[in-house]
């Protein structure tokens, strides 16, 4: 297993073609942009050497037998689900932000799962093939990001349908040694700073789409894949120094990036499906699933730390007694372990698929998206309102470190005598950071928007079932556990008060 | 005398696990501690009453998952080591 500085080290052996604010990124690995995000993902490599955390950083390989680090796993357990989760929690505390190698630890574990379905059904070697990829990943401790959503163009016509096809990836050549694919992917979380990219479909694809219907992995500075590094809010503060950030060492969320592939090789041995359009529906569903799964792990971490920074603000300001705070802060924590208590109940309730791994319960795993979609903003609430105005009015870093303003500064932004102003400017911008900007619609979109949720919460709830029991209850239908009861029917049961 | 610790993963922790290992490192300077061997005793720090860190079948054992002071945790570290002793 790598370390943190090593993974740091790993990244410069690659030369990715990245573009942020017009240049060219030279290195992903000391870019100020970049370097948070870097570092919140090295977390991921350092806390699976540390003897304090690797009960559940680690885990041990089913193909090999070796100690891997936990994120190249493939689950052959609840235990190990509920592992995962903790292990998120976890890293959420220790980053304040996204560590963003969950998405390849989903992909190589839905792909798992579905090219072994696929081969049953085609007779195909996916499965050995993601089987031999997953090897590679755990042998030399890579980071792959996950990519799924394609950029989709005019949302109301299907892949085929676009005036331009390169809105959704697909094959646009077949070789003897391979595919050559186009198009793009959007938002995909830690790209610049993963060592290898999964292209998986991003919706379910009918007979006539079987191009689009591909899956494929390409190391990040393979030919013709260009990343267009996205802006997020305030990300230039990260140039002014390390106050305004909020978090400068590892920033916020997960730094994202539209991957294009112009027309990219792909050699077979890393081609995971290539036209099986009716595996796409499965294959989305199980990686959407272990992707929401995580969210009760990862944001209630970082809710810990919003958390722990309000009530920080709070005894910094003097008013951590006032009974309305303490409520609003248990508030906060009942709203967090809410979330982190879906996170478990999908993990506990998970389940072993014929390709021996184990997934989440879907249901749950969506209803725990789905809280993350609201729970977030509500906890956000309250972090502004306890910290008041001024996280959003706070004068600059520069302004600070200004002698001709340093002193008025200190003095009027002072809260409580003991704490010196430094300290209390720099929690106010943590909860700056944690509760504005990026993380909010990251809570709202990542894994899926609220309405993918919704639509997997209905189609996996079994309304029937609730409309036939309410029917027994009401007394439309028969109960026989009543008349078991009671030893006579409910008509007669209730003869007597007619 | 041989002293393995062995942590839970630490996803919430009620109170500071690492505090065990201080006060036992800080009161037994003797011990040889480490994190994975085979040794006379292994200490369970388990951050919560789930009790990750624990391994059924241990032998010799002590496991912390909850605040302890100081006086009781060198108080059980040396019943563990008297039981040890021939």
């Amino acid at each position: 297993m790598m370390s943190g500085k090593e993974y740091i080290e790993s990244l410069r052996k690659l030369k990715p073609r990245i573009y942020f604010m017009g240049r060219r990124i030279e290195s992903v690995a000391d870019d100020p942009i970049l370097a948070p995000h870097v570092n919140a993902a090295a977390m991921t490599y350092e806390l699976a050497l540390d003897p304090r955390y690797e009960e559940i950083t680690t885990a041990v390989s089913h193909l090999t037998g070796e100690k891997i680090n936990r994120f190249t796993h493939i689950h052959q357990s609840t235990e190990d689900l509920v592992k995962k989760v903790r292990m998120l929690r976890l890293l959420g505390q220790k980053t304040g932000s996204c560590f963003q190698r969950c998405v390849g630890c989903d992909a190589i574990n839905a792909l798992y799962i579905t090219c072994y379905d696929i081969d049953k059904k085609y007779g195909t070697d996916y499965f050995e093939r993601i089987k031999d990829y997953v090897k590679y990943v755990q042998k030399n401790d890579l980071m792959p990001a996950g990519a799924m959503t394609d950029v989709k163009g005019d949302r109301s016509k299907r892949p085929g349908q676009q005036v331009d096809k390169d809105l959704y990836v697909r094959v646009v050549e077949k070789r003897e040694d391979g595919i050559v694919v186009r198009g793009a992917k959007a938002h995909i979380t830690g790209a610049v700073n993963s060592h290898e990219i999964i292209v998986m479909p991003t919706r379910a694809l009918e007979a006539d789409e079987k191009e689009f219907a591909v899956s494929f992995a390409v190391p990040v500075d393979a030919e013709g894949v260009t990343m267009i590094f996205g802006r997020q809010t305030n990300d230039l503060r990260r140039l002014d120094g390390d106050i305004d950030c909020g978090n400068a060492k590892y920033a916020t969320v997960g730094g994202e990036a539209l991957v294009i592939f112009d027309n990219v090789f792909v050699p077979w041995e890393r081609v995971f499906m290539c036209g099986e359009h009716d595996f796409t529906a499965q294959l989305v569903e199980v990686f959407a699933t272990f992707h929401r799964q995580n969210y009760g792990g990862c944001k209630v971490g970082v809710a810990d730390v919003l958390i722990g920074a309000t009530a920080n603000v709070a005894e910094m300001q003097g008013i951590a007694k006032a009974s309305h705070v303490v409520d609003k802060i248990t508030e906060m924590i009942h709203l967090a372990e809410t979330c982190w208590c879906c996170s478990l109940a999908c993990s506990y309730e998970g389940y072993r698929t014929p390709s021996g791994a184990y997934m989440p319960n879907p249901l749950l795993a969506n209803v725990t998206k789905l809280n993350i979609t609201r729970f977030p903003y509500e906890w956000s609430r309250i972090a502004q309102d306890i910290t008041g105005g001024i996280v959003i009015t706070l004068p600059s870093e520069k302004d600070y470190r200004n002698p001709e303003t340093r002193d008025l500064i200190e003095k009027y932004m002072k809260g409580v005598a003991e704490v010196p102003t430094e300290q209390r400017m720099r929690m106010i911008r943590l909860v700056e950071n944690l509760s504005i900007g990026a993380e909010l619609p990251e809570s709202m979109h990542g894994a899926g928007s609220p309405q993918a949720q919704k639509i997997m919460i209905a189609r996996r709830s079994n309304l029937e079932m609730k409309k036939e029991i309410a029917k027994i209850i009401a007394g439309i239908k028969p109960d026989e556990n009543f008349r078991k009861i009671r030893g006579v029917s409910e008509e007669e049961y209730f003869a007597r008060f007619k | 005398m041989k002293v393995a610790i062995k942590y839970c993963g630490g996803c919430n922790e009620n109170y500071s696990r690492e505090e065990v290992e201080k006060v036992i490192r800080k009161n037994f300077p003797d011990l040889e501690i480490f994190y994975s061997k085979p040794a006379n005793v292994v200490v369970f720090i388990s951050g919560c009453k789930k009790g990750c860190a624990f391994v059924h079948g241990t032998e010799n054992f002590l496991h912390f998952d909850c605040k302890r002071s100081e006086e009781e945790i060198v108080e059980e570290v040396k019943r563990a080591l008297w039981r040890e002793k021939p």
